[in-house]
């Protein structure tokens, strides 16, 4: 079983440390609490304890073991639960969570930029906002749902930072069987059980990157299916090797149309689209203006070392 | 115990729903082709997505290529250079566009399987239309589609337009993919 993190213990804390939002909303359980607007500042949404800018303890840290590329920014992330709920982990590929859950994932420049915020709300729905840091990391408020595009921020690639829109959140979360994506049996277990054909190590790092950065969008469901790049504990990688491995993309991009040719990067679209920042082939086709150079290298030395499959 | 007997319950009312449930389905649908027809003669698709010709009466959408999209045969124009005050020109098929974001080719509309939205579902239609993604999730669609008006529409709006859409004789007609502008490979690999 994979290792998991059992955030219990601070939980049972959330109770006393409700959001300073909480006392405006609506009234008893009834009125459905979670379906009203969400808080304007980040401070009242229980990340932080009241006044201050010290993490609640109802609130714990994790890291997934792979993480989206965001034109470099630094990143953290926190989870919590309602008091005395639990997640569902019954299927590794889709845990459910309990209304009431939320996740915080802040990005940072040189100093904080945005927090961002998901939540499951007492209807089952999840909902997704921003908060933007003032300039002097004090406070950061609820940014427009439909995001802000190239804000200036020093530190940033070329000084500009996208604030995604609430549809680009829905785009890159709402593409698999959960909307949580950092937190679950692919990215906390210990993937050192997960099988990998070829060079173990390099493989799984390069699957990995593939599952973080590409499998919200390419997995098995819907009509992108075609091509899946979910690292799944239970199936190792065989079928992200089926579905890229000499597969003809269905257009061409820099006239390279197979998907994959083992041992040539050079001549895999794969990469291409990694490598590209033209808005019409660039993969991913959002939340990125910059490669990255690192793991574009990554793929390229596991595609190097990928062999025809048996049987061509 | 009494779970099960609820759910049984449940599922027998179910069960018993389905059958009567299925003609009034099919009527649905056909009643969603006919108002995806009025809606997409009525609010511009045949403008950009049938190519245009010098009709008698002057130039007019040609009808026998209906919703074809920009047609192979033009090929790939250059980009246009303009001067003055104008901003983007327009081929005289009204199907090829040039502009900031480079050159767009309107789509092939038609349920080619190959070359149109013929393996496209209605969830990739209404995420493509809402979101102003290709394909739902991918690069954004480029100008002028009018997304920012058409995201307007209802789900079983854009459920009607798919289903008429969908009930139109495939023709494989390749559009070309976009062109980005210069500046934007410059800056990037290609
Ligand atoms: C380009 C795709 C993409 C976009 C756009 C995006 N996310 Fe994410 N997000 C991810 C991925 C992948 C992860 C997990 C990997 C990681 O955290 O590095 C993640 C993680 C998170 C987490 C931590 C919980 C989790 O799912 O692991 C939060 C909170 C979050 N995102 C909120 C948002 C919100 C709110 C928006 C919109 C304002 C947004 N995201 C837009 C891809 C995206
Ligand atoms: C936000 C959703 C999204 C994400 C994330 C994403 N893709 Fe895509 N991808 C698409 C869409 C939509 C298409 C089809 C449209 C197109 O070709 O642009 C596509 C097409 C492709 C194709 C061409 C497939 C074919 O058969 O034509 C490749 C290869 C690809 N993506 C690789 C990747 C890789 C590698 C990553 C991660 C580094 C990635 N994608 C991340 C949405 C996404
Ligand atoms: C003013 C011109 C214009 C009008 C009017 C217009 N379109 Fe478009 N449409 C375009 C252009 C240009 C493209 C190609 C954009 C691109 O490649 O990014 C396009 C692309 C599309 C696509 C493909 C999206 C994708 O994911 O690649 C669909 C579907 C579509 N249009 C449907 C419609 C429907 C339905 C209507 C009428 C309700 C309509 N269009 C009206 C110009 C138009």
């Amino acid at each position: 079983m994979p290792h998991v993190f059992s955030p219990y213990p601070a939980i049972a804390l959330l109770a006393l440390l409700l959001p300073a939002g909480a006392s405006e909303l609506p009234g008893p359980a009834d009125a459905a609490p979670d379906l009203a607007p969400l808080p304007g500042r980040l401070s009242e949404t229980g990340l932080y304890e009241p006044g201050s800018l010290r993490l609640s303890p109802a609130v714990q840290a994790f890291t997934p073991n792979f993480a989206l590329w965001s034109d470099g920014a630094a990143k953290r992330r926190w989870i919590s639960l309602p008091p005395g709920t639990a997640i569902d982990r019954s299927d590794p590929a889709a845990w459910q969570f309990p209304p009431g859950t939320r996740f915080w994932k802040e990005f940072s420049h040189a100093g904080p930029v945005e927090t961002r915020l998901i939540e499951r709300l007492a209807d089952g729905t999840w909902r997704y906002a921003s908060y933007v840091w003032d300039s002097t990391g004090t406070e950061a408020l609820l940014a427009p749902a439909y995001g802000v595009l190239r804000m200036p921020v020093s530190g940033a690639p070329g000084g500009v930072y996208d604030i995604p829109s609430e549809e680009d959140c829905r785009m890159c979360h709402e593409g698999g069987p959960v909307p949580v994506l950092g937190f679950s049996a692919a990215q906390l277990s210990t993937v050192d059980d997960t099988p990998m054909p070829g060079n173990e190590t390099l493989a799984r790092d390069a699957l990995g990157y593939l599952h973080a950065n590409c499998a919200h969008c390419h997995n098995d469901r819907g009509p992108l299916s075609d091509i899946d790049l979910t690292l799944s504990v239970a199936d190792g990688a065989d079928r992200i090797l089926q579905t890229l491995v000499d597969r003809e993309a269905d257009t061409a991009v820099q006239s390279l149309r197979v998907r994959v040719v083992p041992g040539k990067p050079g001549d895999s679209q794969l990469v291409a689209r990694m490598k590209s920042r033209n808005p019409n082939h660039q993969m991913p086709p959002l939340g990125t203006r910059v490669t990255d150079d690192v793991a574009v290298a990554l793929v390229e030395r596991w595609i190097e070392q990928l062999t025809a499959p048996e049987g061509n | 115990m009494r779970t099960t007997l609820l759910i049984g319950a449940v599922l027998s009312l179910v069960a018993g729903g389905a059958p009567g449930a299925e003609p009034s389905s099919k009527d649905a649908k056909a009643s969603g082709v006919e108002r995806g027809r009025y809606i997409v003669q009525t609010t511009g698709c045949h403008d950009c997505h049938t190519p245009w010709i010098d009709g008698p009466a002057g130039p007019e959408p040609d009808m026998t290529r209906a919703l074809i999209g920009h047609p192979e045969s033009d090929g790939v124009p250059e980009p246009a250079s303009l001067s003055g005050p104008w901003i983007a020109a327009v081929s005289p098929t009204n199907t090829a566009w040039s502009g900031p974001w480079g050159i767009s080719f309107t789509a092939n509309l038609t349920p080619d399987p190959e070359t149109g939205l013929g393996q496209w579902t209605e969830r990739m239609f209404r995420d493509a239309i809402r979101n102003g993604r290709h394909k739902g999730r991918g690069r954004p669609i480029l100008p002028p589609m009018p997304v920012m008006v058409y995201k307007n529409f209802t789900d079983d709006d854009l459920a009607a337009i798919f289903a008429y859409l969908q009930s139109l004789p495939p023709v494989r007609n390749q559009v070309p993919e976009p062109v980005a502008p210069p500046e934007r490979v410059a800056d990037g690999t290609p």
